[in-house]
């Protein structure tokens, strides 16, 4: 049976590959096919832009993909989280405190809003 | 979006031959050299961070030469206070101009602690006695095969009690700068919990994936991310560390990581006058 460190390195290998793929096809179709990129990137290196929200489908591919790299730790402690617990239990309930912070990150529960 | 693409190559090579990190370069050189949002430069700073540190894991876990479970012990701490950072540096550049001064003022601060702690003399080989109620509780009992001398070498950390505290810090300041933090870890699990030094590079390398992961959330609820800034400073970063591991071996590292050092002072004189510039003191 593999140890968790070595379990948690394979899947983050094909995980981060895979996301790091995903972010850059994202980024090809978004300024492929949303020509108002450029301007708006212009606005962000001029100051003039200080948030951004996805406006139409096409903005969502991007921020999707970006969703994707973010959720790569997690997914990964998610799928180790057993052969931890056979190796360790002290150290898998901290990794499970932590799991439980993030999702409450990721869904938003613990954020800023204006 | 190309001359970005190319900014972050550079930074990526250089930030890896001077040992600091492209994560630790990017944000003080947008933040000084260019009129982009504070919070998007802190957000895509954050996510090189926390993309480099992942792909240093896929290396070192599975060498062993990062212990698994320390890190996620030291995550624990890191998380919290990385998140909290976030939260406290997004409320500080709300306050406007102002704020957007003091988040410059206080980088420019941290950039000459970075340059303090990057010259401190590491310990190669600490010794460390792992009998300790901490190692065992948790399992923090490592060996790993080191090549250089071949022969098993075992570690593991020593005084959680100081070293814990000092990663909460480390936590917050990553969150807040969006700032890679090799720079304050190395010492850390060095000279404080007792890493020979080999150890403590690796982990600083990899401690910072869950806790900026957990930031980085923060500044995309809030709207504060924009994609083709992450993407491309991402991306050029991390093709730029690779290259630059293959260039460590060949150029004449101790020059580079001095002019690395020199342009790091500059810029954070820089971030300095500029922050006291838009605060309204000078």
């Amino acid at each position: 049976m593999r140890e968790a460190d070595r379990q948690y390195a394979e899947i983050t290998k094909i995980l981060i590959y895979a996301a790091l793929v995903i972010l850059a096809a994202a980024l090809v179709i978004r300024i492929t096919l949303n020509p108002e990129v450029f301007t708006e990137f212009k606005n962000v290196i001029s100051g003039e832009l200080d948030h951004w929200k996805p406006e139409g489908f096409i903005d969502y591919v991007p921020l999707y993909a970006i969703y994707f790299i973010n959720s790569v730790a997690p997914l990964a402690l998610v799928i180790v989280l057993p052969a931890l617990y056979r190796e360790n239990v002290p150290t898998a309930l901290l990794a499970t405190i932590i799991l439980v912070l993030l999702i409450l990150v990721i869904l938003g529960v613990v954020s800023i809003r204006e | 979006m190309v001359g970005l693409f190319v900014l972050a190559l550079i930074i990526g090579v250089a930030g890896t031959i001077a040992g600091v990190g492209g994560g630790v370069l990017f944000t003080p050189v947008m933040l000084g050299f260019t009129d982009v949002h504070p919070d998007l430069v802190r957000a895509t700073g954050l996510a090189i961070a926390c993309y480099s540190s992942i792909m240093a894991g896929v290396i070192f876990f599975k060498e062993r030469i990062a212990p698994f479970r320390l890190i996620l012990i030291a995550s624990s701490v890191l998380l919290p206070a990385a998140i909290i950072g976030s939260m406290v540096g997004i409320h500080v550049a709300a306050l406007g101009k102002w704020g957007q001064g003091l988040v410059r003022l206080l980088l420019g601060l941290t950039i000459f602690i970075v340059v303090v702690l990057l010259s401190i003399k590491k310990v190669d080989w600490p010794t460390s006695r792992c009998s300790g109620g901490f190692v065992k509780f948790f399992g923090l009992r490592y060996i790993y095969h080191e090549k250089t001398l071949n022969k098993e070498i075992e570690y593991c950390p020593i005084r959680p009690y100081a070293g814990l505290p000092l990663l909460f810090l480390v936590g917050f300041v990553s969150g807040f700068f969006g700032l890679g933090a090799a720079w304050a870890l190395i010492p850390t699990y060095n000279l404080v919990m007792g890493l020979p030094l080999k150890v403590a590079a690796a982990s600083s390398k990899a401690s910072l994936a869950f806790a900026d992961t957990g930031a980085l959330w923060v500044y995309m609820h809030s709207g504060k991310v924009y994609p083709e800034l992450i993407i491309t400073a991402s991306l050029g970063v991390i093709l730029g560390a690779n290259m630059g591991a293959k260039i460590l071996l060949k150029a004449r590292v101790a020059i580079i990581r001095w002019l690395i050092i020199a342009i790091m002072i500059f810029n954070g004189i820089q971030l300095v006058i500029r922050g006291l510039g838009e605060m309204g003191i000078i």
